[in-house]
Protein backbone atom coordinates (compact mmCIF):
# COMPACT_ATOMS: atom_id res chain seq x y z
CA UNK A 1 0.00 0.00 0.00
CA UNK A 2 2.84 2.25 1.04
CA UNK A 3 4.70 1.73 -2.63
CA UNK A 4 1.72 2.62 -4.69
CA UNK A 5 2.18 6.19 -4.72
CA UNK A 6 5.38 5.12 -7.18
CA UNK A 7 3.37 2.56 -9.43
CA UNK A 8 2.18 4.43 -12.86
CA UNK A 9 -0.49 3.20 -14.47
CA UNK A 10 -0.90 3.53 -18.45
CA UNK A 11 -1.87 6.75 -19.68
CA UNK A 12 -2.93 5.67 -23.04
CA UNK A 13 -6.88 5.09 -22.85
CA UNK A 14 -7.23 8.07 -20.51
CA UNK A 15 -5.52 9.81 -22.56
CA UNK A 16 -7.75 9.15 -25.75
CA UNK A 17 -10.81 9.30 -23.79
CA UNK A 18 -9.63 12.76 -22.84
CA UNK A 19 -8.94 13.84 -26.82
CA UNK A 20 -12.24 12.18 -27.98
CA UNK A 21 -13.90 14.44 -25.12
CA UNK A 22 -11.97 17.47 -25.82
CA UNK A 23 -12.73 17.68 -29.45
CA UNK A 24 -16.39 17.00 -28.71
CA UNK A 25 -16.67 19.86 -26.46
CA UNK A 26 -15.11 21.92 -28.32
CA UNK A 27 -17.51 21.36 -31.36
CA UNK A 28 -20.64 21.17 -28.89
CA UNK A 29 -19.42 24.82 -27.62
CA UNK A 30 -18.76 26.36 -30.85
CA UNK A 31 -22.46 24.82 -32.19
CA UNK A 32 -24.02 26.27 -28.79
CA UNK A 33 -22.14 29.83 -29.50
CA UNK A 34 -23.79 29.71 -33.26
CA UNK A 35 -27.18 29.00 -31.28
CA UNK A 36 -26.54 32.22 -28.91
CA UNK A 37 -26.07 33.83 -31.73
CA UNK A 38 -28.60 33.00 -33.63
CA UNK A 39 -31.32 33.39 -30.35
CA UNK A 40 -30.08 36.84 -28.54
CA UNK A 41 -28.95 39.09 -31.59
CA UNK A 42 -31.15 37.25 -34.34
CA UNK A 43 -34.73 36.42 -32.74
CA UNK A 44 -35.05 38.08 -29.78
CA UNK A 45 -33.75 34.79 -27.37
CA UNK A 46 -36.25 32.61 -28.91
CA UNK A 47 -34.05 29.43 -29.05
CA UNK A 48 -33.76 28.81 -33.19
CA UNK A 49 -31.59 25.15 -33.29
CA UNK A 50 -33.48 24.53 -29.84
CA UNK A 51 -32.71 24.20 -26.56
CA UNK A 52 -31.27 20.47 -26.45
CA UNK A 53 -27.51 22.07 -27.53
CA UNK A 54 -27.45 23.79 -24.57
CA UNK A 55 -28.80 21.14 -22.51
CA UNK A 56 -26.26 18.31 -24.44
CA UNK A 57 -23.29 20.55 -23.94
CA UNK A 58 -24.14 20.55 -20.45
CA UNK A 59 -23.81 17.26 -20.15
CA UNK A 60 -20.78 16.52 -22.42
CA UNK A 61 -19.42 19.42 -20.38
CA UNK A 62 -19.33 16.98 -17.15
CA UNK A 63 -18.58 14.27 -19.05
CA UNK A 64 -15.20 15.97 -20.53
CA UNK A 65 -14.39 17.52 -16.92
CA UNK A 66 -14.41 13.05 -15.87
CA UNK A 67 -11.86 12.85 -18.20
CA UNK A 68 -9.42 15.78 -17.51
CA UNK A 69 -10.10 14.87 -13.58
CA UNK A 70 -9.05 11.22 -14.54
CA UNK A 71 -6.24 12.00 -16.68
CA UNK A 72 -5.04 14.81 -14.58
CA UNK A 73 -4.75 12.89 -11.40
CA UNK A 74 -3.16 9.46 -13.60
CA UNK A 75 -0.67 12.00 -14.74
CA UNK A 76 -0.12 13.71 -11.37
CA UNK A 77 0.20 16.89 -12.97
CA UNK A 78 0.03 20.45 -10.68
CA UNK A 79 -2.97 21.88 -9.97
CA UNK A 80 -2.53 25.11 -12.20
CA UNK A 81 -3.17 22.78 -15.06
CA UNK A 82 -6.42 21.06 -14.06
CA UNK A 83 -7.97 24.49 -13.75
CA UNK A 84 -6.60 25.31 -17.45
CA UNK A 85 -8.20 22.48 -18.46
CA UNK A 86 -11.18 22.97 -16.94
CA UNK A 87 -11.86 26.63 -18.19
CA UNK A 88 -10.68 24.85 -21.77
CA UNK A 89 -13.82 22.99 -22.11
CA UNK A 90 -16.06 26.71 -21.56
CA UNK A 91 -13.47 28.85 -23.78
CA UNK A 92 -14.21 28.11 -27.44
CA UNK A 93 -11.79 27.03 -29.29
CA UNK A 94 -9.07 26.53 -26.73
CA UNK A 95 -10.03 22.92 -25.81
CA UNK A 96 -8.64 21.77 -29.30
CA UNK A 97 -5.41 24.58 -28.67
CA UNK A 98 -5.24 22.95 -24.76
CA UNK A 99 -5.55 18.60 -26.65
CA UNK A 100 -2.53 19.40 -28.51
CA UNK A 101 -0.16 20.24 -25.72
CA UNK A 102 -2.23 18.12 -23.15
CA UNK A 103 -1.32 15.40 -26.32
CA UNK A 104 2.29 15.95 -26.36
CA UNK A 105 3.43 16.42 -23.75
CA UNK A 106 1.81 13.35 -21.52
CA UNK A 107 3.50 11.39 -24.69
CA UNK A 108 6.94 13.25 -24.08
CA UNK A 109 6.48 11.99 -20.21
CA UNK A 110 5.20 8.75 -20.97
CA UNK A 111 8.61 8.41 -23.08
CA UNK A 112 11.13 9.88 -20.11
CA UNK A 113 9.15 7.38 -17.62
CA UNK A 114 10.06 4.52 -19.84
CA UNK A 115 13.63 5.72 -19.73
CA UNK A 116 13.77 6.12 -23.64
CA UNK A 117 14.80 10.03 -22.94
CA UNK A 118 13.34 10.84 -26.14
CA UNK A 119 10.62 13.37 -26.91
CA UNK A 120 7.95 12.52 -29.40
CA UNK A 121 7.40 15.34 -31.63
CA UNK A 122 3.34 16.24 -32.19
CA UNK B 1 2.78 4.01 13.59
CA UNK B 2 1.87 5.33 9.93
CA UNK B 3 -0.16 8.56 10.26
CA UNK B 4 -3.41 8.47 9.21
CA UNK B 5 -4.96 10.26 6.14
CA UNK B 6 -6.77 12.65 8.60
CA UNK B 7 -3.33 13.77 10.15
CA UNK B 8 -2.09 14.98 6.25
CA UNK B 9 -5.99 16.31 5.94
CA UNK B 10 -5.86 18.75 9.00
CA UNK B 11 -2.29 20.35 7.74
CA UNK B 12 -2.90 24.23 7.38
CA UNK B 13 -2.23 23.83 3.54
CA UNK B 14 -5.12 21.52 2.57
CA UNK B 15 -7.02 22.90 5.24
CA UNK B 16 -7.08 25.99 3.34
CA UNK B 17 -7.67 24.22 0.09
CA UNK B 18 -10.39 22.61 1.67
CA UNK B 19 -11.89 26.63 2.85
CA UNK B 20 -11.14 27.82 -0.50
CA UNK B 21 -13.17 24.22 -2.04
CA UNK B 22 -16.00 24.31 0.19
CA UNK B 23 -16.57 28.38 -0.72
CA UNK B 24 -16.43 27.24 -4.48
CA UNK B 25 -19.00 24.01 -3.56
CA UNK B 26 -21.52 26.18 -1.90
CA UNK B 27 -21.37 28.65 -4.42
CA UNK B 28 -22.13 26.32 -7.31
CA UNK B 29 -24.72 24.34 -5.10
CA UNK B 30 -26.52 28.44 -4.74
CA UNK B 31 -26.25 28.63 -8.76
CA UNK B 32 -28.17 25.45 -8.76
CA UNK B 33 -30.83 26.36 -6.75
CA UNK B 34 -30.94 29.84 -8.63
CA UNK B 35 -31.14 27.82 -11.94
CA UNK B 36 -34.02 25.62 -10.09
CA UNK B 37 -35.33 28.99 -9.17
CA UNK B 38 -35.66 29.78 -12.71
CA UNK B 39 -37.00 26.53 -14.47
CA UNK B 40 -39.96 26.81 -12.15
CA UNK B 41 -40.18 30.55 -13.63
CA UNK B 42 -39.19 30.02 -16.67
CA UNK B 43 -42.34 27.38 -16.91
CA UNK B 44 -44.94 29.35 -15.14
CA UNK B 45 -44.49 32.72 -16.66
CA UNK B 46 -46.40 33.14 -19.92
CA UNK B 47 -43.44 33.88 -22.39
CA UNK B 48 -45.34 37.27 -23.90
CA UNK B 49 -47.34 39.02 -21.49
CA UNK B 50 -49.28 42.31 -23.44
CA UNK B 51 -52.42 41.34 -25.08
CA UNK B 52 -52.76 41.81 -28.77
CA UNK B 53 -56.02 42.45 -30.76
CA UNK B 54 -57.50 39.48 -31.70
CA UNK B 55 -57.73 40.97 -35.41
CA UNK B 56 -54.39 41.36 -35.51
CA UNK B 57 -53.67 37.29 -34.91
CA UNK B 58 -57.28 35.60 -36.36
CA UNK B 59 -59.28 36.05 -39.14
CA UNK B 60 -62.78 34.40 -39.13
CA UNK B 61 -62.57 31.02 -40.97
CA UNK B 62 -59.41 31.39 -41.25
CA UNK B 63 -56.87 28.63 -39.76
CA UNK B 64 -55.24 29.11 -36.41
CA UNK B 65 -51.03 29.51 -36.57
CA UNK B 66 -49.27 27.74 -33.77
CA UNK B 67 -47.54 31.17 -33.17
CA UNK B 68 -50.94 32.30 -32.05
CA UNK B 69 -52.13 29.76 -29.32
CA UNK B 70 -52.09 30.50 -26.05
CA UNK B 71 -51.49 34.46 -26.99
CA UNK B 72 -53.32 36.79 -24.83
CA UNK B 73 -55.78 38.42 -26.67
CA UNK B 74 -58.24 41.14 -26.49
CA UNK B 75 -61.31 41.13 -28.09
CA UNK B 76 -64.20 43.58 -28.30
CA UNK B 77 -67.84 42.31 -29.04
CA UNK B 78 -71.31 41.10 -27.09
CA UNK B 79 -72.07 38.04 -25.47
CA UNK B 80 -74.96 36.19 -27.25
CA UNK B 81 -77.19 33.49 -26.89
CA UNK B 82 -76.91 31.17 -23.63
CA UNK B 83 -74.24 29.75 -21.71
CA UNK B 84 -73.25 25.58 -22.92
CA UNK B 85 -71.71 23.48 -20.84
CA UNK B 86 -68.42 21.89 -21.83
CA UNK B 87 -68.96 18.89 -19.53
CA UNK B 88 -66.23 16.66 -17.61
CA UNK B 89 -63.55 19.46 -17.02
CA UNK B 90 -61.16 19.09 -13.84
CA UNK B 91 -59.44 22.40 -12.01
CA UNK B 92 -57.81 21.35 -8.48
CA UNK B 93 -59.37 17.65 -8.35
CA UNK B 94 -62.79 18.66 -8.38
CA UNK B 95 -65.16 17.89 -11.66
CA UNK B 96 -66.90 20.35 -13.51
CA UNK B 97 -67.53 22.35 -16.20
CA UNK B 98 -66.78 25.07 -18.61
CA UNK B 99 -68.85 27.99 -19.32
CA UNK B 100 -68.74 28.65 -23.32
CA UNK B 101 -70.88 31.38 -24.64
CA UNK B 102 -70.96 32.82 -28.06
CA UNK B 103 -69.13 36.33 -28.71
CA UNK B 104 -70.32 38.16 -31.21
CA UNK B 105 -67.11 40.28 -32.55
CA UNK B 106 -67.86 43.16 -35.35
CA UNK B 107 -65.75 42.45 -38.57
CA UNK B 108 -66.89 45.46 -40.58
CA UNK B 109 -68.94 43.68 -42.92
CA UNK B 110 -70.81 41.82 -40.39
CA UNK B 111 -69.96 39.67 -37.10
CA UNK B 112 -68.09 36.65 -36.87
CA UNK B 113 -68.67 34.41 -33.46
CA UNK B 114 -65.47 33.51 -31.27
CA UNK B 115 -66.04 31.00 -28.91
CA UNK B 116 -65.12 31.65 -25.50
CA UNK B 117 -64.78 29.80 -22.13
CA UNK B 118 -65.56 32.13 -19.51
CA UNK B 119 -64.70 29.68 -16.79
CA UNK B 120 -65.34 26.53 -14.80
CA UNK B 121 -67.66 25.79 -12.05
CA UNK B 122 -68.66 22.99 -10.17
CA UNK B 123 -70.90 20.47 -11.58
CA UNK B 124 -73.99 21.89 -8.86
CA UNK B 125 -73.50 25.60 -9.98
CA UNK B 126 -75.02 27.43 -12.36
CA UNK B 127 -72.39 29.96 -14.43
CA UNK B 128 -73.22 33.75 -13.48
CA UNK B 129 -74.69 36.09 -16.49
CA UNK B 130 -72.41 37.30 -18.66
CA UNK B 131 -72.13 41.33 -18.70
CA UNK B 132 -74.42 43.20 -21.55
CA UNK B 133 -73.77 44.86 -24.24
CA UNK B 134 -70.56 45.59 -25.88
CA UNK B 135 -67.88 44.36 -23.53
CA UNK B 136 -63.73 44.00 -23.83
CA UNK B 137 -62.65 40.93 -22.92
CA UNK B 138 -58.60 39.38 -21.94
CA UNK B 139 -57.84 35.48 -22.33
CA UNK B 140 -55.80 33.50 -24.27
CA UNK B 141 -56.35 31.66 -27.55
CA UNK B 142 -56.63 28.23 -28.23
CA UNK B 143 -57.19 26.01 -30.67
CA UNK B 144 -60.02 23.66 -31.12
CA UNK B 145 -60.33 20.72 -29.72
CA UNK B 146 -61.85 17.70 -32.23
CA UNK B 147 -65.52 17.48 -32.50
CA UNK B 148 -67.62 15.02 -30.52
CA UNK B 149 -70.84 16.79 -31.33
CA UNK B 150 -73.49 18.85 -29.21
CA UNK B 151 -77.02 17.59 -27.91
CA UNK B 152 -78.98 20.01 -25.60
CA UNK B 153 -77.70 22.42 -23.19
CA UNK B 154 -73.79 20.87 -22.88
CA UNK B 155 -71.08 19.50 -25.42
CA UNK B 156 -68.03 17.48 -24.77
CA UNK B 157 -65.49 19.43 -26.57
CA UNK B 158 -64.92 23.33 -27.37
CA UNK B 159 -64.83 22.48 -31.30
CA UNK B 160 -65.43 25.30 -34.09
CA UNK B 161 -66.87 22.53 -36.04
CA UNK B 162 -69.38 21.26 -34.22
CA UNK B 163 -70.00 25.31 -32.70
CA UNK B 164 -70.74 26.67 -36.43
CA UNK B 165 -73.73 24.20 -36.77
CA UNK B 166 -75.10 25.52 -33.42
CA UNK B 167 -74.14 29.34 -34.02
CA UNK B 168 -73.75 29.52 -37.56
CA UNK B 169 -70.88 30.97 -40.20
CA UNK B 170 -69.01 32.86 -39.77
CA UNK B 171 -67.18 31.61 -36.92
CA UNK B 172 -63.59 31.88 -35.95
CA UNK B 173 -60.84 28.52 -35.57
CA UNK B 174 -59.97 28.95 -32.24
CA UNK B 175 -61.32 29.71 -28.86
CA UNK B 176 -60.67 32.25 -26.14
CA UNK B 177 -60.21 31.30 -22.63
CA UNK B 178 -60.90 34.36 -20.33
CA UNK B 179 -58.55 35.33 -17.59
CA UNK B 180 -61.10 37.28 -15.87
CA UNK B 181 -61.32 37.37 -12.11
CA UNK B 182 -63.63 34.43 -10.23
CA UNK B 183 -67.30 35.41 -10.03
CA UNK B 184 -69.65 33.99 -7.58
CA UNK B 185 -68.98 30.00 -8.28
CA UNK B 186 -66.57 30.57 -11.44
CA UNK B 187 -63.28 30.00 -11.37
CA UNK B 188 -60.25 31.52 -13.64
CA UNK B 189 -58.99 28.71 -16.03
CA UNK B 190 -55.28 28.28 -15.23
CA UNK B 191 -53.11 27.44 -18.79
CA UNK B 192 -51.68 24.23 -18.89
CA UNK B 193 -48.54 23.79 -17.92
CA UNK B 194 -46.64 21.52 -20.73
CA UNK B 195 -43.86 20.17 -18.91
CA UNK B 196 -45.02 19.22 -14.93
CA UNK B 197 -43.73 22.57 -14.35
CA UNK B 198 -40.19 22.99 -14.65
CA UNK B 199 -37.88 24.61 -17.61
CA UNK B 200 -35.84 21.33 -18.73
CA UNK B 201 -32.58 23.44 -19.93
CA UNK B 202 -32.83 25.53 -15.99
CA UNK B 203 -33.47 21.90 -14.57
CA UNK B 204 -30.42 20.30 -16.36
CA UNK B 205 -28.09 23.48 -15.21
CA UNK B 206 -29.54 23.32 -12.03
CA UNK B 207 -28.42 19.18 -11.96
CA UNK B 208 -24.64 20.35 -13.27
CA UNK B 209 -24.21 22.52 -11.11
CA UNK B 210 -24.67 20.26 -7.80
CA UNK B 211 -22.34 18.13 -9.85
CA UNK B 212 -19.63 20.27 -10.34
CA UNK B 213 -19.78 21.04 -6.59
CA UNK B 214 -19.41 17.58 -5.59
CA UNK B 215 -16.29 17.69 -8.20
CA UNK B 216 -14.76 20.54 -6.06
CA UNK B 217 -15.05 18.44 -3.46
CA UNK B 218 -13.61 15.21 -5.28
CA UNK B 219 -10.84 16.99 -6.30
CA UNK B 220 -9.56 18.39 -2.68
CA UNK B 221 -10.09 14.29 -1.47
CA UNK B 222 -7.83 13.37 -4.59
CA UNK B 223 -5.26 16.19 -3.83
CA UNK B 224 -4.29 15.12 -0.22
CA UNK B 225 -5.02 11.48 -0.57
CA UNK B 226 -1.91 11.95 -2.81
CA UNK B 227 0.09 14.11 -0.68
CA UNK B 228 -0.78 12.20 2.05
CA UNK B 229 1.09 8.90 0.09
CA UNK B 230 3.69 10.97 -0.79
CA UNK B 231 4.26 11.49 3.13
CA UNK B 232 4.17 7.74 3.55
CA UNK B 233 6.38 6.96 0.66
CA UNK B 234 8.84 9.47 2.18
CA UNK B 235 8.71 7.65 5.57
CA UNK B 236 9.33 4.14 4.11
CA UNK B 237 12.58 5.37 2.54
CA UNK B 238 13.76 7.29 5.14
CA UNK B 239 13.26 4.49 7.03
CA UNK B 240 15.22 2.01 4.78
CA UNK B 241 17.72 4.32 3.98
Amino acid sequence: MTTSARKTRPIRPGLTRYRVMAYVTGAFLLLLCLEMLLKYVFNGGEAVLGDWIAITHGWIYVIYLVTVVDLWSSLRWPFARLAVLVLAGVVPVLSFVAERRVTREALDGEAERQGRGTTLTA
Amino acid sequence: MSPSFLSTAVRPRWLGLLGLVLALATAFAALGSWQLDRSRDEADAPGIVEPVALRDVLQPQEPLTGDAVGRPIEATGEFTGEPLRVEGRRLDGETGAWVLMAFAVPTGTGTATLPVVRGWVPDDARAPEPPAGTVTITGRLESSEAPTGTTGGSVESVSSADLVNRWGSPIYAGFLVMDSAPAGPMRTIPPVTDDGGFALLNLSYALQWWIFAAFAVFIWWRVVRDAHRHELAALVDNGSS
